[in-house]
């Protein structure tokens, strides 16, 4: 909802897993490319290894180097498809964010976050770095305390895309 | 109404004293922590039998592994301690605690949150800190230097009875059990 007078942009939504993996895997954004996590990354780390175990067989004939490095793939690979993706739905779950209902305001001040059992306002000098990304926006108070504010809980694109843009002028100045 | 009122701000040493908190706060944690520094002494003893068998790579590699384990176990909480709190902007501004029968109010000069005594779960006491947990993951760490407000916190809790009145403990004390008697009977989901 968008009230162009008192300039306020309002979202409401429920949390759901996705919007949490999708804050996750946001922090990939404050990395050098080189060390962004995904499936294009892994695979092409994959191969390098791949390709490396077969020129150390090749070269010294050495199944001891074979073997270190093929259990090196089975532990990124465990790493990669077990162990990160059951952390963070533990983390999740801990966290009893399944279904809470959020709100958010957006004004001239700064933010106003509501859920069940907590509000919290923030100036707008607060928000340290915006970034659009997947399907939303994700506001950083600093690299490990994102907001992660979906589309779907505007009313329509339009007023996700009116936010975002509000985003962008009332922090355009200076950040504390 | 029971008024508490701390003004604090927070250091590199509170958010280790959080770290090591967090490591021991579930049972889960606690037996994890326990199997890894049990394998310390297993591994440096298959260490030493490679050793007496003269298979030194191998010896190596286990007191390697061993030599890594304690250092985990002695500086783990604390590894790259100041950079993740000033990635996390821990210490930017002064914050300000109040918490009354409502909740708990916690600012600073660019934010203010309101939080409900619903949302917090468990309360933990370490020495110099009291910590509020809403999840597993989430900490509010008040340390004791932060509380100024002796006579208000003292005189309510005997006016209000709401904590067991001792004698020589001091408003941290006063806060952390009035938090505890606030959160009886709450777990972690």
């Amino acid at each position: 909802m968008t009230d162009d007078a008192s300039r306020t942009i309002e979202a409401r939504w429920t949390v759901v897993y996705d919007d949490y993996l999708a804050t996750c895997r946001a922090d990939d954004l404050w990395r050098p490319a080189w060390r962004r996590s995904g499936v294009g990354a892994f695979d092409t780390v994959m191969t390098m290894v791949v390709c490396l175990i077969t020129a150390a067989q090749f070269y010294l004939g050495n199944t001891l180097i074979g073997g270190l490095l093929l259990s090196g793939i089975l532990l990124i690979g465990l790493v990669q498809y077990v162990v990160i993706p059951a952390v963070r739905r533990r983390a999740f779950d801990q966290q009893d964010l399944d279904g809470a209902e959020m709100s958010l305001s957006a004004c001239d001040n700064g933010l106003a976050l509501i859920t069940p059992k907590a509000t919290s306002t923030v100036v707008w000098s607060a928000i340290k770095r915006i970034d659009q990304f997947e399907n939303g926006t994700i506001l950083w108070l600093s690299r490990h305390q994102p907001l992660y504010v979906p589309d779907h809980g505007f009313p329509s694109s339009v007023d996700a895309d009116q936010f975002r843009k509000f985003l962008k002028e009332k922090t355009s100045g200076s950040r504390a | 109404m029971t008024t508490f009122n701390a003004k604090y701000r927070l250091t590199v040493d509170d958010f280790v004293a959080l770290q090591k908190a967090y490591a021991s706060l579930t049972k889960r944690r606690r037996l994890s922590r326990r199997i890894w520094i049990a394998m310390i002494p297993i591994i440096a003893a298959f260490g030493v039998f490679s050793a007496t068998q003269r298979d030194w790579v191998v010896a190596g590699i286990l007191f390697g592994l061993a030599a890594v384990y304690v250092w985990l176990a002695l500086r783990g909480p604390g590894f790259r301690a100041k950079a993740r709190f000033d990635e996390q902007r821990l210490g930017d501004y002064e914050l300000a605690l109040s918490a009354n029968a409502d909740g708990i109010t916690i600012s600073s000069q660019v934010a203010e949150t309101r939080i409900q005594w619903d949302a917090i779960l468990h309360v933990s006491r370490v020495p110099g800190r009291t910590i509020l947990w809403t999840s597993a993951k989430i900490g509010i760490l008040v340390p004791d230097r932060g509380f100024t407000n002796s006579e208000v916190a003292q005189g309510a809790e005997a006016a209000q009875g709401a904590v067991n009145p001792r004698d020589n403990h001091n408003d941290a004390d006063v806060f952390f059990e009035y938090v505890r008697d606030r959160t009886k009977g709450r777990a972690f989901p």
